[in-house]
């Protein structure tokens, strides 16, 4: 018999997926542990997720909970700098520290002979840091390096500009996570110790453990390396909750490039928090907005009209203020039809052009389907049960997801969209060529608005 | 270390099938490699294998519209990717479609000439000029790669040219050109099928043999031999760029892939510039604070390797006397081997990255890849669980002959140099 090529084969029956639910211990000084057996590889990822992030720094000190993060790794009480580097290469690992607006994450991955000395090292770094001021003037020139040179990137820039915009340059979500120059250069050895000891502990913080490991086992090394830890002075933070967010002046704000063979466009909408009710409808609509390769934004700008290699979208979601994310580098000369297209497509998912049944039935389909996917390696799993952390979410909390997300109707993510998003977004940040891209963005009925490479209005 | 069983078969028409059993997630990893890439192009007619990378994503006879729709509604992920050498394609797919992305596979292997015309062709021209841009032109440094290839590689080496093209001679390719293309180079017998994942391998290689088993044989490509570049000399050159800081990079011509000094390199490339307690981070980032980083890579492929070295001028200090901190480096590896402390250190690092990418059953670098870059680049996708022990071999006195040998005068030094204004 003959193949009829034109049938697309049928699917086989399902598969059986079961999401890992980890085991959870309590240590006396707060921390909890969560770990998730996976002996299938030789591999150990751990993850210590502390519940402060770049939204705990004063408000006249911005950067320092980042600069107090990245000292972690330059020394302890008993390691200095390059032993502590040394000696996790030996054994083929790397520490790394993650500052995010909300937490701090102090991960690193080992082979699993290796994984209890790797572990042994990071639990020193987080406890018994010793801030060596030699070591401080280094990281510092190096940051203000890091600071000077955000201009090199196009897209670094439209991001801390898109974000300073949104939230307010100088407010918790909003201010420069990684500092500015005035702030680093001025921040004292004392004044990492203190904010070290106020906000990184084991209060509300979180121990992740995947892989080839026994969680008994895994359980009595955190308590003995992490047991005693003094928990923090403030306690675990409070992020600041989403309502209160003032939305900025609506403008294209531009930032000049000039001879820029791209605009890297980057629009925010501020967005609930994660624990909206709202939070899996708003996840569907950004499938069909721009989450994935074939949704509106990507079909209409990469694959219709050619002006960009990629357009996306994307909700950064936090306990406090959310912001949805829309975005990608455009050819020059079509800067402006690139920002029209993309706010057409922002006011016709929430308007005239709701979510289709189709659009609906697809993205769910493909989040049901592609739920497994997210469970793969050892790092993938501990970021999962991060996220468990992070949003307090229950130890099942992925076995009842794929059932919560297969009942989001049509209806409700058609009524998210239209309640959670405004006729345009809350700011269009552009990074382009000024000269060329201006009086065609000025014929959008929006003001223009100049800023700098840090998102200051000039 | 790690084992990675699998079954090889040929079709009558040359199509390589590999199958590898793994139930630990009910996802299935297809991936094809066609050993086509930049290499077996003509200069003025550069760009081709890249943008078939696009075009075949579009649309075939019996999928006449995008492969994207299909698979993402299945949770598929899915991408490709072009270099020198090959390209290559993957979906991972629940379990239950294999089915379905064999079919697909297939379709465009067979197939997509039928369904390719012009405005097809000229979207996906125009989305690639705008991911040069993207990629290289817009993107700090991104001009460095793209100026260091040609003077390493001097014509007539097929690695002379970019995988991404020029702007000019993707603007004068017309669509016969890139058929003529097409077929010459897609044939089953050019490509390697591995299929990874929660499958029956038994059932894979029926569905392999069902929907590729009749695709019509091509004629046959022959494989390009190791070819020495011509370059003889050092090349000094620097371009400018909308950068804060100078950087340097120095690139020497090196070896093939499987060549027996490949393992050594990489160990090279671990001790001088492969993490923080690496040679040249060590002293010049962290001790002198002559640059804001540094690194060094080793990249064998298929018909000859590159070793880069790469540092960047720290804020007021000097390229030149960072480049003579690094010429010393150098030196000091070559005339003494190395402690072996870092070499253990070096191989660690490697294996540790290793086992890490065969975590994965699919995607780029995971499980399918691999045996498929053993397969078609060695012949052998059972070097997969063994190639890794030849790195537990490398000594000291290895990691400093390969320094000696290969990391001599014939190489290239660019300078970005931060333009005026910057």
């Amino acid at each position: 018999m003959t193949l009829d090529r034109n049938i697309m084969p049928a699917a086989g029956p399902e598969p059986h997926f079961a999401p890992p639910i980890p085991a959870r211990h309590e240590l006396t000084n707060g921390l909890s542990v969560l770990v998730a057996e996976r002996p299938h590889l030789p591999m150990v990822a751990v993850g210590l997720l502390l519940r402060a992030g770049s939204t705990v720094d004063p408000a006249d000190g911005p950067g320092l909970t980042s600069l107090a993060a990245t000292m972690l790794r330059e020394g302890t009480a008993s390691r200095t700098s390059q032993q502590i580097s040394d000696e996790m290469e030996q054994m083929g690992s790397a520490i790394r520290v993650r500052v995010h607006q909300e937490f701090t994450l102090i991960s690193a991955q080992a082979l699993e002979p290796q994984w209890k000395d790797a572990f042994g090292v990071l639990a020193d770094i987080a406890t018994s840091p010793s801030f060596p001021a030699g070591d401080l003037e280094r990281v510092r020139r190096q940051r203000l390096t890091d600071l000077a040179r955000i201009t090199d990137d196009p897209t670094a820039v439209a991001r801390r500009a898109c974000r300073a915009i949104l939230h307010g340059a100088s407010s918790a979500y909003g201010h420069p996570g990684s500092g500015t120059e005035t702030s680093v250069a001025a921040f004292a050895r004392s004044d990492l110790q203190r904010q070290y000891g106020r906000v990184f502990g084991p209060a509300g913080a979180t121990l992740v453990v995947t892989g080839q490991v026994r969680a008994d086992s895994a359980v009595q090394l955190a308590e003995s390396l992490l047991g005693s830890w003094r928990p923090q002075d403030a306690g675990p933070s409070v992020p600041a909750g989403a309502d209160g967010i003032e939305s900025p002046d609506r403008a294209i704000y531009l930032s000049d490039r000039p001879g820029a063979a791209q605009s890297v466009i980057r629009s925010g909408q501020a967005m609930v928090s994660r624990h909206s009710p709202d939070y899996l409808a708003l996840v569907l609509m950004n499938q069909v907005l721009g989450g994935e390769f074939s949704s509106r934004l990507n079909m209409n700008l990469r694959q219709d009209k050619g002006y960009s290699y990629g357009y996306m979208s994307g909700i950064e979601w936090m306990l406090g203020p959310s912001a949805l994310y829309a975005g990608g580098s455009v050819q020059t000369p079509s800067t402006a039809g690139a920002v029209a297209e993309s706010l057409r497509e922002h006011a016709e998912i929430r308007g005239k052009r709701p979510v289709e049944e189709r659009e609906h039935d697809d993205a769910l389909r493909g989040l049901l389907r592609g739920f497994p996917s997210g469970f793969e390696t050892q790092a993938q799993i501990a970021s999962q049960l991060a996220q468990l952390a992070r949003f307090s979410l229950p130890d099942d909390y992925f076995s009842k997801l794929p059932g919560r997300l297969a009942a989001v109707t049509l209806t409700e993510v058609r009524e998210a969209a239209a309640d959670r998003l405004s006729e345009m977004p809350d700011v269009v940040v552009v990074v382009g060529d000024h000269e060329v891209t201006a009086p065609e963005l000025k014929d959008l009925g929006l003001p223009v608005v100049p800023i700098d490479a840090e998102g200051h209005i000039i | 270390m790690i084992s990675v069983p699998f079954q090889k078969h040929v079709l009558g028409n040359g199509l390589e099938v590999i199958v590898h059993r793994d139930d630990s997630l009910p996802v299935a990893a297809v991936n094809v490699w066609y050993h086509v890439g930049s290499k077996n192009e003509k200069p003025l007619r550069t760009g081709f294998a890249h943008l078939f990378e696009h075009v075949m994503f579009e649309g075939s006879k019996h999928h006449n519209r995008s492969y994207f729709e299909p698979l993402q509604k299945i949770g598929a992920n899915l991408n490709g990717s072009t270099n020198t050498d090959r390209t290559n394609y993957w979906e991972n797919v629940p379990s239950n479609y294999l089915e379905l992305a064999l079919w697909l596979e297939s379709d465009r292997m067979g197939f997509l000439l039928d369904a390719l015309d012009q405005s097809r062709f000229d979207i996906q021209r125009d989305v690639v000029k705008n991911e040069r841009r993207q990629s290289y032109e817009n993107r700090p440094y991104g001009m460095a790669h793209l100026t260091l290839q040609p003077e390493v590689f001097p014509l007539p080496h097929p690695y002379n040219w970019p995988t991404i093209g020029s702007q000019a001679d993707l603007d004068s390719a017309s669509l016969d050109d890139i058929k003529d293309f097409f077929r010459t180079y897609y044939g089953p017998s050019n490509a390697s099928l591995a299929i990874a994942g929660d499958i029956d391998p038994d059932v894979a290689l029926g569905w392999a043999e069902k929907y590729f088993g009749d695709l019509p044989e091509a004629p046959p490509v022959e494989k390009m031999k190791p070819m020495e570049t011509s370059l003889s000399e050092t090349r000094v050159i620097s371009i400018e760029d909308d950068v804060q800081l100078e950087r340097r990079y120095i690139v020497w011509p090196t070896v093939p892939a499987f060549d027996p000094r490949e393992p050594a390199l990489d160990v090279l490339a671990a001790i001088l510039g492969g993490g923080r307690g690496s040679r040249l981070h060590r002293r010049l980032v962290h001790e002198e604070e002559l640059a804001k980083d540094a690194q060094a890579e080793s990249y064998c492929q298929e018909i000859a390797g590159e070793f880069l070295v790469q540092v960047t001028t720290a804020r007021d200090r000097d390229t030149a006397q960072l480049a003579e901190e690094v010429a010393r480096e150098i030196a000091d590896i070559k005339a003494t081997p190395p402690e072996s402390s870092e070499v253990t250190r070096a191989v660690n690092l490697i294996r540790t990255h290793f086992v890490a990418s065969l975590e994965r059953s699919g995607g780029f670098g995971g499980r399918a890849d691999q045996l498929n870059y053993f397969n078609v680049l060695a012949g052998d996708p059972g070097l997969v669980s063994s190639y890794y022990e030849r790195y537990e071999q490398v000594s000291a006195e290895d990691v400093s002959s390969a320094a000696e040998d290969l990391l001599g005068e014939s190489r290239v030094e660019l300078t970005v140099v931060p333009s005026a204004g910057s």
